[in-house]
């Protein structure tokens, strides 16, 4: 009983773009020291530390940044159809914030798969593209990513603009499981995964710790941009509200006369 | 350290071109991901300060 009202309350709390300012302000500062902390770790290990494949030879390095941002890739895909359904059902506004916050990352991460992956094809498939089920899908996941783009581009209408990109963000999560079993489906030369959460991993452990390192640094690093991208829209969208104007003034001015600390910026 | 030589990591075994595209396009995405989100947080924040500031000075200059 006592459970599900505080669930209750925390759902409701989740709409509010003040209780959601204030939560995540020491999440930004614990995602972006881990992601730094892991990514280095993660580049450095990958680079000189990990053994080289006996197949592939050092070109396997590469599995170490093209799984991450694939992954990720897909991952703030599912954030975004996921923030979608939200927002059409229960008319959340912070899920269009979150929509938005995801989109670039998403793309920028899937661009980069799909070249890492051109870029690891020619050394080891002998071509930097192939019409393989896998390639295929996560192209179609670029095109989803700057199809979303566009539409919020050109829709100048804030509410219209926030249903349009939640319903092709829900709809297109359909190509997810698409790109997971592409490599079972059509059994042509991606790989399959070296790496699930549920079975143990095929490579020995000097193989697989960097990736996990990696993996996790590329998540936390995520989660410091989405967030951190989340926050500043909320800002700008709350900008005449009470607590807004309090916490921007407090953050400059302590003795209560913020006009004198703007003097020296220079505006008439 | 998996390579013997300075050199050798570099070579990458004949792979060293590829690799380190990879790699340098990678690094590449995440920074300038991160310094363009956190220049936009810079400047998105000043002026709204800025717009609070003005609201809050105005009445005061108009009366």
């Amino acid at each position: 009983m006592k459970l599900k009202q505080k669930l209750k309350e925390y759902w409701h709390k989740l709409g509010s773009p003040r209780w959601f300012y204030q939560i995540t302000t020491n999440w930004v500062t614990f995602f972006g020291g881990s992601a730094l902390l892991l990514l280095v770790t993660g580049f450095v290990w990958a680079l000189a530390f990990a053994p080289a494949d006996y197949q592939q030879g050092n070109s396997f390095r590469i599995m170490y940044v093209h799984v991450p941002a694939a992954m990720l890739a897909q991952s703030l895909y599912i954030g975004m159809g996921v923030a979608g359904f939200i927002g059409l059902v229960w008319r959340m506004k912070l899920t269009d914030v979150a929509i938005a916050a995801c989109l670039p990352l998403g793309m920028v991460l899937t661009a980069l798969a799909l070249f890492t992956g051109g870029v690891w094809g020619k050394p080891t498939w002998g071509s930097w593209w192939e019409w393989d089920g896998r390639t295929v899908s996560t192209l179609v996941l670029l095109f989803l990513y700057v199809g979303i783009y566009a539409l919020r581009e050109a829709i100048p209408d804030a509410d219209l603009r926030a249903r349009a990109s939640a319903l092709v963000s829900l709809v297109g999560t359909v190509n997810i499981p698409i790109i997971k079993y592409s490599v079972e489906w059509w059994n042509t030369l991606h790989q399959s995964a070296s790496f699930s959460l549920t079975e143990k991993p095929a490579m020995p452990a000097e193989m697989w710790l960097p990736l996990l390192v990696m993996v996790l640094g590329f998540y936390c690093f995520a989660g410091h941009h989405v967030l951190s991208r989340m926050r500043l829209e909320v800002l700008t969208r709350e900008s005449s509200s009470r607590w807004v104007a309090e916490l921007m003034l407090n953050k400059n001015a302590v003795d209560g006369t913020p006009q004198t600390s703007t003097t020296d910026h220079g505006k008439g | 350290m998996y390579f013997d030589s300075f050199a050798e990591f570099l070579q990458m075994g004949n792979h060293g071109l590829y690799v380190w595209v990879a790699y340098g396009s990678t690094l590449l995405v995440l920074l300038s991901a991160f310094f363009i989100t956190r220049s936009m947080a810079r400047s998105g924040e000043e002026s709204i300060r800025w717009a609070i500031l003005s609201r809050q000075v105005e009445p005061k200059n108009e009366s």
